[in-house]
């Protein structure tokens, strides 16, 4: 998209300060905020009577279980890296499935060899073209758990699916709109050696890459 | 359900309890557990209620609230307090999460005005803080269909071409009802910088949880 005017990235402001602009837009509107002063105090003024409406939002009693699950899962005093293992949304759907999976708890991938362990290892993700855009890494030592990295400029992320020796096809992550989360790790409810390939697909559900696993 | 709750001092209290929002934040992106279990303490019924209005299924609303504060813990260092307070910034994660939610289904077609009980006659947590009656005010003064088209994007995150398909109305004036809603709760916010929680944290005396 173009660059945008002052008068372009006003009638935008509102929008954007509620997080309801479109992708393309938004990131048009952000690079002239950059560098325009005035612009910026108008989307900070509008961000903050944004923050009202959902500060306006009623409050609620916790159900006592709730509050326990959450004081149990806050992580230890070490590392940000070692928070405990967020479970998948139960109702990761299909078609345009845009539902994050934030799953932080990979380790250090110390990997055997894939002579001890097929399926076990880093595969490039590569595009039709033949560029590597990422890679995926599947370790087997603890639990079963695969590692999507993908480069930073890819857009319309979609989904993850993993395809398996015998065709079927299980989605294992999805990207949220405008979250630009490009490396994430998940429990692998598969078993590595009867994974044939890991692809990625964008939100038009077009294959952006693939991942051979042998 | 084992009690998994981190010791607390003589008194009952975590010292970070005393602290305000944005000292208590920094605290937490030192990943530093009492912070952390005092940041529950202080925001879970804020985050809670704002999952179970924009979801408005109560097991949807547990798992949204628990994501919710996961990206707290992991992006609390990149909290700005320059750019808005604790509360607002928590409140558009915790959006932003319910929103991600939903996406699987369509929600039913719920009048988002209810979400602010703006007509209830509830007694309770609808009666909040001054800075919720302002935004009230302001929302009941605005057309129905300008209040509403601003808190579909506003809670639902609906972009203007979305919402113009919703409300059967024309993108130009789903655009312009955005705009004008959200400069009059600008308008009338005033010099006030509360973040409706009262800043200051009221660290509740043993309540038996």
């Amino acid at each position: 998209m173009n660059e945008l005017t002052c008068e372009e990235v006003r009638e935008r402001a509102a929008e954007l300060a509620l997080d309801a602009l479109p992708g393309d837009q938004r990131a048009a509107v952000l690079a002239h905020l950059d560098s325009c002063v005035s612009c910026r105090a108008l989307v900070d003024d509008l961000s903050m009577a944004a923050d009202r409406l959902l500060l306006a939002l009623p409050e609620s009693d916790v159900p006592p279980a709730l509050t326990a699950q959450l004081h149990h899962d806050v992580p230890p005093a070490a590392t940000a890296e070692a928070m405990p293992t967020r479970r998948r949304w139960a109702w990761l759907g299909a078609a345009a499935a845009l539902i994050a999976i934030i799953v932080v708890g990979v380790t250090a991938i110390g990997l055997p060899s894939e002579d001890d362990h097929p399926g076990v290892g880093s595969f490039a993700l590569v595009t039709p073209a033949g560029a590597t855009i990422g890679d995926v890494a599947i370790e087997n030592s603890d639990e079963p758990w695969i590692h999507v990295t993908v480069d930073d400029d890819i857009p319309r992320l979609g989904q993850c699916v993993l395809v398996m020796e015998d065709g079927t096809r299980h989605e294992i992550g999805a990207w949220p709109v405008d979250d630009k989360y490009k490396e994430w790790g998940a429990p692998l409810d598969q078993s590595p050696e009867r994974v044939h390939r890991a692809e990625l697909i964008d939100t038009t559900g077009a294959t952006i890459a693939t991942a051979m696993i042998d | 359900m084992a009690a998994t709750r981190r010791a607390r001092d003589a008194s009952g209290q975590s010292h970070f309890g005393a602290l305000s929002d944005e000292a208590l934040m920094t605290a937490v992106a030192t990943s530093e557990p009492e912070a952390l279990h005092s940041f529950i303490d202080r925001f879970e019924r804020k985050v809670y209620g704002a999952a179970v209005a924009i979801v408005r299924d109560r097991a949807l609303a547990d798992e949204v609230t628990q994501d919710a504060f996961m990206r707290v813990w992991r992006h609390a260092a990149a909290f700005d307090p320059r750019r808005g307070s604790v509360g607002g910034w928590l409140m558009r994660i915790t959006r932003n999460v319910a929103v991600d939610a939903l996406r699987v289904r369509r929600p039913d077609a719920v009048d988002p005005l209810q979400l602010l009980q703006l007509h209830d006659n509830q007694p309770g947590p609808a009666r909040a803080a001054t800075a919720n009656a302002e935004v009230r005010e302001v929302l009941t003064s605005l057309p129905r269909d300008q209040a509403r088209v601003l808190l579909l994007a506003a809670f639902y995150g609906y972009t203007a071409a979305e919402i113009a398909e919703i409300e059967h109305i024309p993108l130009g004036t789903a655009k312009t009802r955005i705009r004008l809603g959200l400069g009059k709760i600008r308008d009338a916010g005033g010099q006030t910088s509360t973040d409706g929680l009262g800043g200051r944290g009221t660290q509740r005396h043993g309540d038996g949880r």
